[in-house]
């Protein structure tokens, strides 16, 4: 597992254990906290950056080391274990969970799906033509889009 | 709830000019809850009916499940108090205060007092009084740490203290609060420091209860209209809402 330690910085970090997680929050971002948390461990799963069976840490020090609560911390696990991104066994910990290659291809998917659609949705509330909506998505992949 | 280490059932009291009305809500084992509100809404007043400084007219508090004045000294050992203003002795050392803490704690834990002076780096050499703003607070909560308390009730710990200072004592709190088996009652009007440590917020405007619950559950209430809704939004808006 890549080890970056981003949050808080004003911490010793000799204290600290040797499992601790490349993720950064913040209370500002209009995302739930645990959702951000959600977000970025299932990126680093879906990524490979963390691997099935790799030890998570638990939810108090989780907690402790993005200074994030305990209540938003267990929610961001619970939601990733009823997603099946980990899983918790009891007396041992938390780990990510046994996905096999086709499983990570198919979140990868599911995921990119997800942002397709609501990119033709969006793109049909404004009266686009599907064509016009693939025409589209042809240029942002060719790189011919200027954002403005 | 199953284990509740604090709950308050219907407080009230009445100085001239100000009122405490029918104040309940409970925090169970293992969480950190946020008291917020306008300077005057009383929650230094709760804080002190808990620590029994002050007496309910009407209403009960129980505290691990004991009524807090029946069993004041057996519940008053498992909590760690930090008032608003730090009474300390100013003519003497901040290792002769511990000195003097320790006395009255039978679970007193010198090695991690040690350690947590050495993390905050307070002289225990130096006079009480000569400590600067942010090392008296550190200290304050430093002595109420190191009998490890099952509850630690803090009026106002970082009020008046730099972000610097208030990161460090955030994060120890999460450190101390380790296990699960310890749980933190917090006021405050520096609501940025409950977005993102607190689990719980009680919401006190003019003496009454405006809301206790999860904040998350607040958040995500008050976001539904404005997305990027802070806790302290959600007190501006109870405190215009209650006037």
């Amino acid at each position: 597992m890549r080890q970056t330690f981003l949050a808080p910085a004003v911490r010793d970090s000799g204290r600290l254990g040797w499992d601790d997680m490349d993720i950064a929050i913040s209370p500002n971002n209009p995302v739930p906290m645990y959702q951000q948390i959600v977000d970025q461990v299932r990126a680093q799963i879906l990524s490979g950056e963390l691997k099935p069976g790799d030890p998570l840490p638990s939810i108090r020090k989780l907690a402790a080391d993005l200074l994030a609560s305990v209540i938003t911390t267990k929610r961001a696990y619970a939601d990733l274990e009823a997603e099946g991104l980990i899983v918790t066994r009891p007396g041992l910990g938390t780990f990510v969970a046994d996905l096999s290659l086709e499983d990570i291809e198919r979140l990868k998917a599911r995921e990119v799906i997800g942002h397709l659609a609501n990119a033709v949705e969006a793109g049909r509330s404004l009266g686009l033509e599907d064509s016009e909506i693939a025409e589209l998505l042809q240029n942002v992949l060719d790189g011919r889009v200027n954002y403005g | 709830m199953d284990d509740a280490v604090l709950q308050l059932c219907k407080i009230s009291k009445a100085y001239p000019g100000f009122e405490l009305k029918d104040v309940s809500f409970e925090l169970p084992r293992g969480y950190i809850m946020g008291l917020v509100g306008p300077n005057g809404a009383g929650k230094t007043t709760i804080i002190r009916i808990m620590m029994n400084l002050a007496r309910a007219d009407s209403g009960q508090a129980a505290i691990f499940g004991l009524d807090n004045v029946a069993h004041e000294t057996e519940v008053k050992r498992h909590i760690g108090y930090v008032p608003e203003n730090h009474n300390f002795y100013d003519d003497m050392t901040a290792g002769w205060m511990a000195r003097f803490v320790r006395r009255y704690y039978p679970t007193w834990d010198q090695n991690y007092f040690d350690a947590l002076a050495a993390r905050f780096e307070i002289d225990l050499g130096k006079r009480a009084g000569a400590l600067s703003k942010g090392n008296r607070a550190k200290l304050s909560l430093a002595l109420a740490m190191a009998h490890r308390p099952e509850l630690l009730i803090l009026d106002e710990p970082t009020s008046g203290l730099d972000p610097v200072v208030r990161r460090e004592l955030l994060a120890e709190l999460l450190d101390f609060m380790g296990d699960g088996e310890r749980s933190v009652l917090f006021s405050t009007h520096i609501t940025s420091d409950l977005d993102r440590v607190a689990d719980y917020i009680t919401i006190i405007v003019d003496g009454r209860i405006h809301d206790s619950d999860e904040k998350d559950a607040l958040l995500e209430k008050a976001r539904k209209d404005e997305p990027t809704a802070s806790i302290e939004d959600i007190v501006i808006l109870a405190a215009r809402g209650e006037k």
